[in-house]
């Protein structure tokens, strides 16, 4: 049986879901300290993306390209999958604990299938792993 | 879409934008070249009173050079925006090692989330807006679109993932730039 490691919240939407999705998961309850408003504008202000979609996102995005029908073209040419991994690495360090644990939260309240666990489990993972650099402890 | 739609919402202070924008640095070599001292030890000074004592004399000493239209009091606060620029980027440092060790959760997990922003883009360019603190422009670009499927979607994930972004009514207009890599291929 895989652990996850949920918050008290959600755990309450976990134990929501239907039988089969629960099945085969046990849950650990945990805290996680969130960074500050002021660290994680100072973390957008340190990121750095070297994927051309994720550059040319991020630029449509901050409407310099204000064009429905590029934007449009823009957004159908992120390539996730040919993403690099520190792109992703980079990608959480910027959205930080808070927004991590909401798309958990918004997996767990749209949750059909075994693989949204499966994604689930694989972003508190990530979301532990930056709530451990927020512990006083941790530098 | 109005461009200017969310000036009235709340956001950092103009001031502290332009001190957010002159006083953090993407990287070490930057910020050690402009306080004139290791990351280590601006951490360091930035975890104690007496240090950012320390740090704040220092960026004092320093501070004509970085801008001379600094008032005193955006002298401390730019020491104290080093300190966090200095504990973050080692926290960024941390984070890089620990999330792409061989072989590791972390590893596993990456490649799990990938896959499922990949089958699951509306949550993809979610997180994108957040980065870029461009999700209220977002939402209101696709929740203009009535009745497409997409734009309903993005909505929707939007507005429920907004009670979780710092300053979620937005930062339009002063969003940071983000540094980018060469674009292969760009002139």
């Amino acid at each position: 049986m895989e652990a996850l490691r949920l918050t008290a919240a959600e755990h309450n939407l976990f134990k929501a879901l239907p039988d089969i999705l629960q099945d085969g998961w046990s849950v650990e309850v945990t805290a996680v300290i969130p960074e500050s408003d002021t660290e994680l504008a100072v973390r957008a202000r340190m990121a750095h993306f070297s994927d051309p979609s994720v550059r040319l996102a991020f630029d449509a995005l901050q409407g310099k390209s204000a064009d429905p029908v590029e934007f449009k073209r823009i957004v159908s040419s992120i390539h996730i999958r040919s993403w690099n991994q520190s792109q992703l690495v980079e990608l959480f360090f910027v959205l930080g604990v808070r927004v991590t644990g909401g798309f958990m939260e918004y997996i767990l309240s749209e949750a059909k299938t075994g693989e949204d666990l499966e994604a689930l489990s694989a972003f508190s993972v990530i979301r532990d792993k930056l709530a451990s650099l927020n512990a006083p402890t941790t530098l | 879409m109005s461009q200017d739609s969310n000036a009235s919402v709340e956001r950092f202070p103009d001031q502290e934008q332009k001190l957010l924008d002159r006083f953090v640095f993407a990287d070490r070599e930057k910020l050690e070249a402009a306080v004139g001292m290791e990351l280590e030890r601006i951490a360091t000074l930035a975890r104690s009173d007496k240090g950012r004592q320390e740090l704040l004399q220092r960026i004092k000493e320093r501070a004509n050079d970085m801008d001379p239209a600094l008032s005193q009091e955006d002298i401390d606060a730019a020491a104290r925006l080093l300190g966090i620029n200095a504990e973050q980027l080692e926290k960024k440092s941390t984070f890089f090692k620990d999330m792409l060790a061989l072989p590791g959760k972390g590893l596993e997990a990456l490649k799990t989330t990938g896959k499922f922003l990949a089958n699951n883009k509306v949550l993809a360019l979610i997180a994108l807006a957040v980065a870029s603190w461009q999700l209220p422009k977002l939402i209101q670009f696709f929740a203009a679109k009535e009745g497409v499927e997409a734009g309903n979607a993005v909505a929707k994930a939007g507005e429920f993932l907004k009670s979780f972004v710092p300053f979620s009514g937005g930062t339009t207009g002063t969003a940071p730039e983000v540094a980018m890599g060469p674009i292969p291929g760009a002139p």
